[in-house]
């Protein structure tokens, strides 16, 4: 049987060869069915939603810190728009810019180069999984422009907020909302599918359980956290949808139904979705930190042990979102334990980096400064979360900026940071050019320090009992004072001055795909599959399909001539 | 290149199969209908209980062990549905205390609960 | 446009073959929406109690058996239909496949009766048996309940019609001996469909004494 099928890998080995010239360009960045190049499409459409929800972000924060005042480039902002910018920047940022960069775009990318194949194992159904999340980003940016404008009811959509449009005043923009977010979990089914199933049935030869990479282990294990977790929003989405539309009840207290049932289906996908969006970005660092301190990967079968106990304790969790709901407080006991609980297996993840790094010949390269970054600042989210977990502190803080201060100090390392740590570290082999180091750390500081200057203010407003669903707080005297307000002019110039920064991310990359160092076939000097190849790699990846022999990180084997050992060499 | 080699496994008498799952039908029609007006409530539950859901999941069963090949497959994938179904299991834990909670339906302010004063605070 | 299917889906390293692979994937993911579903349902129907058997009473038991038995039916033939393809005997894999569609068509004719005769009753009774009966028209906003009704059961059927389109592509391949391990994979969907109506079946027809 093995020879049957190298005979076959071979025969379509020379196919693959003598196949590929004069596409066009439809066929060639539109319409192909190559894992890369549907990547970069999922790439570019996320960046694109991500400077939309960053101008969204640029416009409510002007709204708060100069209430009422005309906004530039967008005008005066009435509550509901306010709502609708807050609901959307919230939707956008988490669906169509974390989930699309992190999991779409380097799980597209990385699976099949990681894995030493040529492609993923349903290119057609990948295809189509980017067309429809295309569509749903559309059916999203339209649903801003339609009368009664876009959905402002939170990203979690509560009902009977949601349900009603008497209530919610979009009577269309909810129901496209609604549309977009099916679309989308759509998309990511098939593609996680995809990706679930490349990883485990079309490794290279040799490759082992435990000799996969990291970061393909965590786009694995998110895709099918995701997939499990969605099923029930899927459900609930459509009951929803049949609640704003055709008028049945399924989350009426009026007539029989109950709306703690839609925050229960929601938040049992909306937290493991935390974990669905954090492991992606754990697993491009976890790459990382080996890389740039020449080092072995501390613990790497413990890591994945991790990541299963994650996984696992991530689906126990949800009811920590609604402790001020009305939920049964017996539940919001085991609910606080599993909560705290959680924290144990991230921290022991943030400990086997820190393990990885000690003893190291370390390199601060912007990938690396970019990895270090992303575990300082997650593990500020994470220890504000206890807090949060906490019920009884939970009690007092729900709602406030302390829990927007909290989860943008989790998703901005997860969906900013992981980002530009990924893409500064793939980007030789995607584009074959190497990016501008000053330059890169230039944008790093411009980018970190603003961002903490955003949120830690916000962290004090929060504690001060600001509500996080205020427009104007010039209409409570008691949050109107003005070293309250100074502290939110100051987060929104700091917003500002952190937005302005990602200009520079934009010209380095395109001064260095015009003029930057040819990288050659592993600039960094790392061990997995894809550095082994071209860059960027040819249509089939490889010129012939890689064998494995070792694990992931051999970095630094006592020796050893050179201090890494790429995973496809025999000797 | 496997096409061959996953069929080897013998194939179970389907027939068979059918006329039990046939049979099995009968039971879960006719057993909640025999039991429609006997008063005793404990002898309906149990009898709908066991020909309605026990025979569901009987039928669920040999279905996806014999006809969707279960029985044969890589381990794995039976690991997984399992792992579906539990998922299930939990979700329908941690909600039933609210969804069930009948405390609050067609809610009145019997106690005065937060009532509204007749004359607004000083 | 020529495709090229790549060297990755030959790749077979669990065992399953890269389709079948898939599919249960598929599987797995529609088990946790339907799992939803009827989870949701289950609830409300035990916080109800009396007040929705009473409507779980005037679902049609002799409909939903029939197609309980059209279904299991069609999984046989479906099942058959692999095994025929198996032993490379396509003209009966076609035969068995096409009869699977059958089943799949009057399964949803019966539903189609079954939906109609709630919202429409006036289509099926005269007049007078309706003012003697008491018969309403019920819809979907009538009640929670009958909102699940309509919902659950029009998803499964959504999933029906689906699976009789792409069977009927599949059987049209199957015939010119293209694509023989997709009937397999189809079957194991068509099975999936059918362990859904197994578990609707009690919970919205047989169940009203409950």
């Amino acid at each position: 049987m093995a020879d049957t099928a190298t005979k076959t890998e071979e025969a379509h080995s020379d196919h693959h060869d003598d196949h590929h010239h004069d596409q066009s360009f439809w066929s060639k960045y539109v319409f192909s069915t190559d894992h890369k190049v549907i990547g970069m499409q999922y790439m570019l459409t996320g960046v694109a939603m991500a400077l939309i929800g960053g101008f969204m972000s640029y416009v409510f924060r002007m709204q708060l810190a100069f209430p009422d005042e005309s906004v530039p480039f967008f005008g005066r902002v009435s509550s509901l728009e306010y709502n609708a910018l807050v609901t959307n920047h919230g939707t956008i940022m988490i669906f169509w810019v974390a989930m699309p960069i992190l999991i779409a775009a380097f799980g597209n990318f990385l699976i099949p180069l990681m894995c030493g194949c040529d492609d993923m194992v349903f290119p057609r159904i990948n295809r189509l999984s980017y067309q429809v999340f295309l569509l749903s980003a559309v059916v999203l940016v339209i649903s801003f422009f339609v009368p009664g404008g876009g959905f402002g009811g939170a990203w979690t959509a509560y009902p009977p907020l949601s349900a009603n449009a008497e209530y919610s005043l979009t009577p269309m923009g909810s129901t496209l909302w609604i549309l977009a977010v099916a679309l989308e979990f759509v998309a990511f089914l098939m593609g996680g599918i995809n990706f679930i199933t490349t990883a485990m049935n079309a490794r290279a030869k040799g490759m082992r359980m435990f000799d996969i990479p990291l970061v393909v282990w965590m786009i694995v294990i998110a895709s099918i956290l995701f997939m499990i977790s969605v099923g029930p929003l899927i459900a609930g989405a459509i009951m929803l949808l049949l609640d704003q539309l055709v008028g049945t009840a399924f989350f009426n207290p009026f007539r029989g139904g109950d709306p703690i049932l839609w925050q229960h289906l929601f938040w049992f996908f909306g937290h493991p979705e935390v974990y669905v969006v954090l492991l992606p970005a754990l697993g491009i660092v976890g790459e990382i930190i080996p890389t740039f301190a020449r080092k072995k990967f501390f613990g790497y079968k413990l890591a994945l042990y991790t990541v299963f106990a994650t996984g696992i304790l991530s689906f126990v969790v949800w009811a920590h979102h609604q402790f001020i709901a009305g939920v049964d407080p017996r539940m919001v006991h085991l609910f606080t334990v599993t909560t705290l609980l959680i924290s144990i297996p991230i921290a022991e993840l943030c400990f086997l980096y820190i393990a990885t790094l000690y003893g190291g010949s370390i390199s601060f390269k912007t990938p690396m400064l970019w990895a270090l970054a992303f575990v300082v600042e997650f593990l500020i989210g994470g220890v504000t979360g206890i807090h949060l977990g906490a019920s009884g502190a939970d009690i007092y803080m729900h709602d406030t900026y302390f829990v927007v201060a909290h989860f943008h100090y989790t998703f901005f390392p997860i969906a900013i940071i992981g980002f530009y740590a990924g893409i500064t570290f793939w980007f030789p082999k995607w584009t074959g050019c190497m990016l501008n180091e000053f330059w890169g750390k230039v944008h790093f500081w411009l980018t970190i320090i603003p961002f903490n200057c955003i949120f830690i203010p916000l962290f004090i407003l929060g504690m001060g009992g600001q509500h996080r669903r205020i427009y104007n707080h010039q209409h409570f005297s008691e949050l109107a004072t003005p070293e309250y307000q100074n502290l939110r002019i100051f987060a929104t110039v700091s917003l500002i001055v952190m937005l302005l920064a990602q200009v520079i991310f934009f010209v380095n990359i395109i001064l260095s795909l015009r003029k930057g160092k040819k990288a050659g076939k592993n600039p960094w000097k790392a061990n997995t599959l894809e550095w082994t190849t071209e860059s960027p790699p040819g249509h089939g990846n490889f010129k012939e399909l890689p064998e494995v022999y070792r694990g992931p990180y051999e970095y630094s084997v006592p020796g050893r001539k050179e201090d890494y050992w790429p995973q496809d060499q025999k000797e | 290149m496997s096409d061959h080699e996953d069929h080897e496994h013998a194939h179970p008498d389907y027939k068979k199969i059918y006329y039990v799952l046939l049979v099995l039908l009968v039971v879960s029609i006719f057993g909640p209908e025999l039991v429609k007006n006997i008063e005793n409530r404990i002898i309906v539950v149990t009898v709908v209980l066991i020909t309605a859901f026990v025979v569901a999941f009987i039928k669920a069963g040999m279905v996806a062990a014999w006809f969707m090949h279960l029985d044969v497959e890589n381990k794995i994938v039976w690991f997984l549905m399992a792992i579906c179904l539990l998922c299930m299991l939990v979700f329908l834990a941690g909600v039933s205390p609210d969804v069930l909670n009948t405390e609050g339906d067609n809610w009145q302010n019997s106690r005065k609960v937060g009532a509204i004063p007749s004359k607004p605070l000083e | 446009m020529s495709f090229q299917i790549p060297i990755a889906t030959s790749r077979n390293l669990t065992g399953v073959p890269t389709g079948r692979l898939g599919v249960w994937w598929i599987v797995a993911s529609e088990i946790v929406i339907f799992g939803g579903l009827l989870a949701a349902f289950l609830m409300y129907r035990l916080h109800h109690g009396d007040e929705w058997a009473k409507e779980a009473g005037k679902t049609n038991i002799w409909c939903g058996s029939i197609n309980t038995f059209v279904l299991l039916t069609s999984s046989y033939f479906v099942v058959l239909a692999h095994k025929a393809a198996g032993e490379n005997k396509l003209q009966e894999a076609y035969k068995y496949i096409w009869w699977t569609i059958a089943g799949g068509g009057i399964f949803m004719c019966v539903k189609f009766y079954e939906y109609t005769s709630k919202i429409f009753p006036e289509w099926y009774y005269t007049q007078q048996i309706i003012e003697e009966k008491g018969i309403e028209s019920i819809t979907i906003t009538t009640s929670v309940f009958w909102a699940f009704y309509f919902t659950a059961t029009g998803i499964h059927g959504v999933h029906v019609l689906g699976g009789m389109v792409i069977m009927a592509i599949i059987a049209h391949d199957a015939k010119k001996g293209k694509f023989l391990h997709r009937v397999e994979n189809i079957g194991i969907y068509w099975h999936f469909v059918d362990l859904v109506w197994i578990f609707l079946f009690p919970l919205f027809y047989i169940a009203s004494g409950l």
